[in-house]
């Protein structure tokens, strides 16, 4: 299992994906720096109420961009994570070795995390350090314990949306396998719009939207891990949920339920995949 | 017994692949699996491998069912198509299959050396495979076989890419390993080669097996003669040896078992005044018998 997973790093290095996804962030985090930088200085002598409400857009700018860079590397990475080796004959060199078929599960899926968990802590701090940074004084003030607490959670996005992606790469070709994971990953994300929409409005329409909305983030609970994580974030030591009331916003707070709900689903996506792959012919 | 299958199958759905093929593959010995494109060579190899799940029959390998994942430390095998991991580079390629088998770090190293110098890739060890030639690449894909010094060797069409010198250094890895006493099982469709380097042959045909022998059972080289000044008293001389021979004109065709019945022969003619303008076995017989085995129709 070692070897598999050092080959999955070794690939992300050699074929120079690592370098390119590294760089193509520090650009993103020095502009998103420097807007930051002059934002928050014209914030500075702002009514209290705007600042907070502009400041909480800062914020979640930062994060949704993030939610959304993490997930869709860990779309890529993981679509063709099994059907890519598939498609270019590795399993004839591998599988002819002392590998169990499970191991190369196992190891695919722990090297591209390896990858992924590290990349997505040091995006999450940086996004919330450039904004304690400059914002110092304007930003409300966010719980240490809450940053921690919501970088676990963010943890959860790209362990599930990687499961997803490893056991549709033992079912279709890489191109299948990324094409059903994007609509999945949308629908989750519009179920998730739905949801919140659902919350404001009465009616039948209501009872739709929500349903709507617990039916995809069941199928796909992407969406709830991000909102989950950020609504962590955004709640104040006083409780308050500082959030923007904006459809992309964290309006609903997930339930802890759904946190378990999203570990067994991972757990399952990770043992079908296993399964899938010990039977079909290569 | 290196390899056993019985009625060992595996089908597509129905097709394609190899029906019922029952062999067994001894130790120290080179079995050549002879057959057309598509006949299911590639396939029962890979079914043998574990890449690939049988539809029926059984297989044991080192005494083990197929599939069993410890006896592949003691297997190496060189696909029909290396086109794998060539974003490293051969050196890069060799020490991470070597980590696959779970050898030794300082024994993948010692190794790596060895196996370069075998292959003949010593000084493009530090390239990357992308930017190897068909040739080469196909030589690191024997240095991976090679590595882990299997006891069973699959290989699957070794030659196919090399110039004629690699393809004699091939013949002499094949002949050394033999040596050594490693069991080698070749997939090929090169007859000359076939008949260099095998003790024995299969014949594949459209996924089954048509024959299966030693070289000499399959082949029984007939001997071509040419005699001037051919006489009765020389014909029926040689009749002592094969009462079958078939004679036009001044050639004569016998089938002749026992290399030590040569000298005899040539004796006989000279001594009953006869020319001995030529005397050989046949070439080209394998040709012949796969011609014969598997028809000249298409591919399937
Ligand atoms: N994965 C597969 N799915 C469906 N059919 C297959 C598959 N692999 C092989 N076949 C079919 O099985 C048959 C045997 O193929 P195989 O590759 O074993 O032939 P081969 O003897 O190795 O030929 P070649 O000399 O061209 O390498 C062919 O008809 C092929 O189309
Ligand atoms: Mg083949």
């Amino acid at each position: 299992m070692r070897c598999i997973i050092r080959l999955t790093l070794l690939e992300m290095l050699k074929k120079k994906i690592l370098y390119l996804t590294l760089a193509l962030t520090a650009i993103f985090l020095i502009f998103y720096g420097i807007a930051m930088n002059y934002g928050y200085d014209s914030l500075r002598d702002a009514e209290p109420l705007m600042r907070i409400a502009v400041s909480g857009q800062f914020l979640s700018m930062g994060i949704y961009a993030l939610g959304f860079i993490v997930s869709f590397l860990s779309i890529f990475a993981s679509v063709g994570s099994i059907s890519s080796e598939i498609e270019q004959g590795n399993y004839d060199a591998i599988l002819s070795k002392p590998i169990s078929r499970y191991e190369v599960v196992v190891g695919r899926y722990i090297g591209i995390l390896l990858v992924l968990i590290p990349y997505a802590t040091f995006f999450y701090l940086s996004i919330i350090g450039l904004n304690l940074y400059f914002g110092d004084g304007v930003v409300a003030n966010i719980v240490t314990v809450n940053i921690l607490k919501s970088l676990s959670v963010l943890y959860l996005l790209p362990t599930l949306l990687t499961s997803v992606g490893l056991l549709l790469s033992t079912y279709l070709s890489t191109m299948g396998a990324g094409v059903t994971l994007v609509i999945l990953y949308f629908c989750g994300m519009v179920g998730g719009i739905l949801e919140q929409i659902g919350h404001f409005i009465t009616g039948e329409a209501k009872v739709v939207l929500t349903s709507i909305g617990i039916t995809t983030s069941l199928v796909i609970p992407s969406d709830i891990v991000y909102r989950k994580a950020s609504s962590i974030l955004y709640t104040t030591s006083s409780g308050m949920n500082f959030s923007a009331d904006n459809m992309l916003g964290a309006s609903i707070q997930p339930s802890g339920l759904m946190l378990f709900y999203i570990g067994f689903y991972i757990i399952i996506m990770v043992v079908l995949s296993i399964r899938k792959f010990q039977i079909r012919d290569l | 017994m290196m390899l056993e299958t019985y009625n060992l199958t595996k089908q597509f759905n129905g097709k394609g692949g190899f029906k019922d093929v029952s062999l067994s593959v001894r130790e120290g010995e080179v079995f050549s699996f002879l057959g057309k494109n598509g006949a299911g060579k590639s396939t029962f190899i890979r079914t043998l491998l574990g890449i690939l799940y049988p539809t029926s029959g059984m297989g044991l390998m080192l005494g083990k069912p197929i599939g069993d994942v410890e006896t592949r430390k003691k297997i190496g095998y060189l696909p029909e198509l290396f086109q794998y991991h060539t974003w490293l580079t051969g050196y890069e390629l060799l020490y991470n299959h070597g980590l696959l088998y779970k050898m030794k770090k300082n024994e993948i190293k010692a190794r790596i050396d060895e196996v370069l110098k075998i292959v003949g890739l010593e000084g493009h060890e530090h390239k990357k495979i992308k930017q190897y030639s068909k040739g080469m690449k196909q030589r690191i894909g024997l240095g991976s076989a090679i590595l882990s010094d299997p006891l069973l060797l699959f290989l699957d069409e070794p030659t196919s890419a090399l110039d004629p010198l690699g393809r004699k250094q091939v013949r002499d890895i094949i002949f050394k390993l033999k040596n050594e006493g490693k069991t080698i099982f070749l997939n090929t469709h090169l007859l000359s080669e076939v008949e260099l380097v095998s003790d024995r042959v299969a014949i594949l045909d459209k996924g089954e097996m048509k024959k299966i022998g030693t070289m000499k059972e399959l082949l029984h080289s007939p001997l071509m003669l040419s005699v001037g000044n051919c006489s009765e008293k020389i014909i029926n001389e040689l009749k002592k040896i094969d009462p079958l021979l078939e004679r036009v004109g001044n050639d004569i065709k016998m089938s002749v078992e026992r290399d030590n019945d040569l000298p005899k022969i040539a004796d006989s003619v000279v001594k009953n005044d006869g020319l001995l303008y030529m005397m050989k076995r046949k070439e080209n017989v394998l040709e012949e018998l796969f011609i014969n085995t598997v028809g000249e129709e298409d591919v399937r």
